[in-house]
């Protein structure tokens, strides 16, 4: 019973970070309709931003952690303005040339930079809180915290701000929220922004938590997520958050106890049987008007 | 004095679809326009294009009184003073009454002003009130056109385009639409109506334009347009009522 605690406390750890990438994915295509293929990049960025910084600066999360945040949503300004804005009501495929194109500039780039082989994300935090022999770590606690707090930003700020109310109108009906004084170009920013700086956190956690960074650690993160956004659908934020957790969960529990070489299975084996049980994921449609 | 809007030359293509063949028509201060004609005309789409939320491939809009505004974005065009009930009410059905009211005064900065609007709005649509709460896709097909057009006051803008206002009411809050737009003009908003129902519209209009196939192929007094034959071929004649 122990054990089984345990598997599901790492798998809520690794989870919640699943959750905000997957949430900025499903943000990013409910509000632009844009499946934006570099998202995950973004993730990757943060965590190389995050070695750079406690590499040659200083490894005291205060600031490692904002900064990684901030280097994330920099790249993700950048692929707002190169390949989503240019291609917002066009062909979905577009939109997926572009940000796919991207993706590929970005994973190489960052081996031009950085090399093929991991870096080493020098942070530690030390101790670990244990609860009725359950062990968490507390940078693993500081990662949770950090999505945490992430997703409840995200939320606060789509329900009960300004721009927030003007996000959802656009994803409804972009036409009417532009006549009434909307710039879309605003809401693309500020979502895409949103998105990649809650991809960020999620980077600069799993640079922390296994104290490494690669050039391609994007792909298989950001593949799991999008197999959340999914499976979740795309209206409910609590949704995608609970999807992305109980992956994780899901995870360790296989990893835990059939062999930690299905791990990786687990996100695709739950994708098919969902989209096959129900096409338009558990909480919600893709249908958009 | 030049007119509050004036439209020349307007030509819109959707791709190689060209479908408004050189428009002109304007509105002065106080008046209410309508625009007639039949499903396809292009009654739509030159809504769109004033609104700028489609590209015009040539001509001019003039908006307010010679302010070129061709080109600019949209909400650039709605802060200038247009407000838009679009076909089909289109309110944001997942948000609240009282946001989607929020969202038609989205550039006003004025909190004060803003409830004064909401309380003003509340006293023209009492029925809007009391659904404040409720999330606007669960309105019915009337309230939800109530709704719409009072989002589109709430920016308090001196031009109001109207598309199809009365489309899918019963009878008698089609005649309660068409006395709102009456009572949105006399308290000094001008009108430009797009209207299935020439009947009414011609009733509280001042002026018509009767598009066909993207072309105005007549305009002038709603007596003078009533007996045009033109009307009685595009439209009329198909008209039940
Ligand atoms: N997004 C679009 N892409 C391509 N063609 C379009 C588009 N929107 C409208 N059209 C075409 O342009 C023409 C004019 O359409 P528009 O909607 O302006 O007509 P309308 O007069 O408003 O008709 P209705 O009374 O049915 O609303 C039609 O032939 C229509 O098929
Ligand atoms: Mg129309």
């Amino acid at each position: 019973m122990e054990q089984f605690f345990q598997q599901v406390v790492n798998g809520v750890m690794v989870g919640s970070s699943y959750a905000i990438v997957a949430l900025g994915f499903g943000l990013t295509f409910s509000v632009m309709h844009v499946l934006n293929l570099a998202h995950p990049e973004t993730a990757m960025v943060g965590a190389f931003a995050a070695f750079v910084v406690a590499t040659l600066f200083t490894t005291n999360l205060l600031v490692v952690i904002p900064l990684a945040v901030l280097a994330a949503l920099l790249a993700g300004l950048l692929i707002e303005r190169l390949a989503i804005r240019p291609t917002r009501g066009r062909h979905i495929l577009t939109s997926f040339i572009a940000t796919g194109g991207l993706s590929i500039v970005m994973q190489n780039g960052a081996q031009r930079i950085f090399g093929v082989d991991p870096v080493r994300v020098a942070v530690q935090v030390e101790g670990v809180q244990t609860v009725g022999g359950v062990i968490a770590s507390n940078m693993q606690l500081m990662t949770f915290g950090l999505a945490v707090a992430m997703m409840v930003g995200a939320r606060y700020y789509v329900r009960n701000t300004r721009w927030g109310r003007a996000t959802r109108a656009v994803s409804e009906k972009h036409e009417v929220a532009q006549a009434l004084g909307v710039d879309i170009n605003r809401v693309s920013q500020l979502t895409v922004g949103l998105s990649t700086a809650m991809a960020g956190a999620a980077g600069v956690s799993l640079a922390l938590l296994h104290s490494q960074a690669t050039p391609f650690m994007g792909a298989i993160f950001g593949t799991k997520s999008f197999v959340c956004m999914l499976v979740a659908g795309n209206r409910h934020i609590e949704g995608i958050m609970f999807v992305g957790i109980l992956l994780g969960v899901l995870e360790a529990l296989v990893a835990g106890y059939i062999s930690a070489s299905l791990r990786d299975m687990v996100a695709f084996g739950i994708l098919v049987l969902v989209l096959y049980l129900r096409p338009a994921g558990i909480f919600g449609s893709y249908e958009h008007d | 004095m030049s007119a509050l809007l004036k439209v020349t030359g307007l030509h819109v293509a959707y791709g190689p679809a060209r479908v408004i063949h050189g428009v002109d028509l304007e509105i002065n201060s106080g008046e209410i326009r309508a625009l007639l004609g039949a499903n396809g005309a292009g009654k739509t789409t030159i809504l769109k294009a004033i609104l700028g939320l489609v590209r015009a491939a040539q001509g001019a809009i003039e908006f307010p009184e010679g302010r070129l505004v061709r080109g600019l974005p949209p909400h650039k065009i709605a802060a200038l003073g247009i407000g838009w009930v679009p076909e089909g009410r289109q309110v944001f059905s997942t948000l609240s009454v009282y946001d989607n009211l929020l969202m038609g005064a989205f550039n006003e900065h004025d909190q004060q002003k803003v409830q004064q609007r909401i309380e003003e709005m509340y006293k023209l649509f009492p029925i809007i009130e009391t659904r404040r709460g409720q999330i606007a896709g669960s309105l019915s097909g009337g309230e939800q056109q109530m709704l719409a057009i009072a989002r589109a006051l709430m920016s308090a803008p001196t031009l109001l385009l109207m598309d199809e206002p009365s489309l899918g009411l019963a009878p008698r809050l089609v005649r309660d639409v068409f006395e709102l737009v009456r009572t949105i003009n006399q308290r000094g908003v001008s009108i430009l109506m797009v209207e299935q129902n020439a009947r009414q519209a011609l009733r509280v209009a001042n002026w018509a334009y009767l598009l066909e196939g993207g072309h105005i192929v007549g305009s002038g007094t709603p007596t003078q347009i009533e007996q045009s034959d033109a009307i009685k071929r595009a439209y009329i004649g198909r008209q039940a009522s």
